[in-house]
């Protein structure tokens, strides 16, 4: 009977200590920051007039930045804008910048886009770029339109994707 | 055990920022592609003697045969050249000019050039062009063949 008391009190004793050992607070500090998040405005698309179809292989209407026009294409009317957004996000974060032709029209491709970001050309894809600012800071593209003489004759939809990355 | 649960978390964290940090913005551009100007296709053809064979809208320029001279008595003989010709093109102006790039002017002129619409517009359906010519052939002028040139050109504005 001794024997089993002291057994008894032995092992209520180990579960006692497990308990309180198992009831630890450890405090550790996490950390985030948050920034604005990224955002384009509807601005001005590119536009490239009214373009005559070659008669054979394929010619260009260029676009800069600046609006200013060129190529190989005959233009015959219409009105030519470069592609002119505010982009606006934190100003304590770098930006990367890529521009995508995503124009889905048999004949038609966007090539060579030619941003400036903030007034200061830049090549597409680049990153390390000046943050951006509550207030926004300007985003404008040119490019570089490939008319084929297979396309049809009419009003086309050109697309493409601008992406932002903060880095 | 605890351990890997705060682990998993803690990435699970990082990765929702990371997808976070960029977005992409769709725009989309414009262009209206129009036809060129072209396809002239005669619809009445001239006389044997008088053609104008070669349909093309920048130019011609072509041998045509005079007829036999009228030596009645009068100075000159006039030949009129007549032709229509279908023009396709898809803009709404279009200036449409006849030339004269004859070089033996002094021998063969061309007294009248006439384009029933010199400026008109054209959509996507053809258009009629009538050219009309008039040829002043003078006394002195031989027979046989002569070369003629005249320009027809159209152009959008």
């Amino acid at each position: 009977m001794k024997k089993l008391l002291t057994i008894t009190a032995f092992t209520v004793g180990s579960l006692a200590a497990i308990s309180y050992a198992n009831a630890d607070i450890f405090s550790r500090s996490g950390s985030v920051q948050i920034v604005e998040p990224l955002a384009l405005s509807a601005g001005t698309n590119l536009a490239f007039g009214k373009v005559q179809k070659p008669a054979t292989g394929s010619q260009t209407v260029i676009i800069t930045s600046a609006g200013v026009v060129s190529g190989t294409a005959t233009l015959v009317g219409g009105t030519t804008t470069a592609g002119s957004y505010t982009l606006t996000g934190d100003p304590t974060a770098t930006v990367g910048i890529t521009i995508a032709d995503t124009t889905a029209v048999s004949g038609l491709t966007l090539t060579a886009f030619t941003p400036t970001y903030g007034g200061t050309a830049f090549t597409n894809g680049a990153t390390g770029l000046a943050a951006p600012t509550s207030t926004g800071k300007a985003l404008a593209i040119g490019a570089t339109l490939n008319v084929a003489s297979t396309v049809t004759s009419g009003a086309k939809t050109l697309g493409y994707n601008i992406t932002v990355v903060y880095q | 055990m605890h351990r890997y649960i705060a682990i998993l978390i803690v990435c699970g964290f990082l990765l929702s920022v990371t997808d976070a940090s960029s977005f992409t913005a769709s725009r989309y551009g414009s262009v209206e592609i129009v036809d060129a100007p072209g396809g002239i296709l005669p619809s009445f053809p001239l006389s044997n003697t008088n053609n104008f064979p070669e349909q093309n809208i920048a130019a011609f320029s072509k041998e045509i045969i005079l007829p036999q001279r009228n030596r009645s008595g009068a100075n000159t003989t006039e030949v009129s050249i007549t032709n229509e010709y279908l023009i396709f093109g898809s803009s709404n102006n279009t200036q449409f000019s006849l030339t004269d790039d004859n070089t033996q002017k002094h021998l063969i002129k061309f007294k009248s050039m006439h384009i029933t619409s010199e400026k008109s517009k054209l959509h996507s359906e053809n258009k009629l062009v009538k050219l009309a010519t008039l040829v002043d052939i003078p006394e002195s002028a031989r027979n046989g063949k002569h070369s003629l040139s005249l320009r027809f050109s159209a152009h959008y504005e």
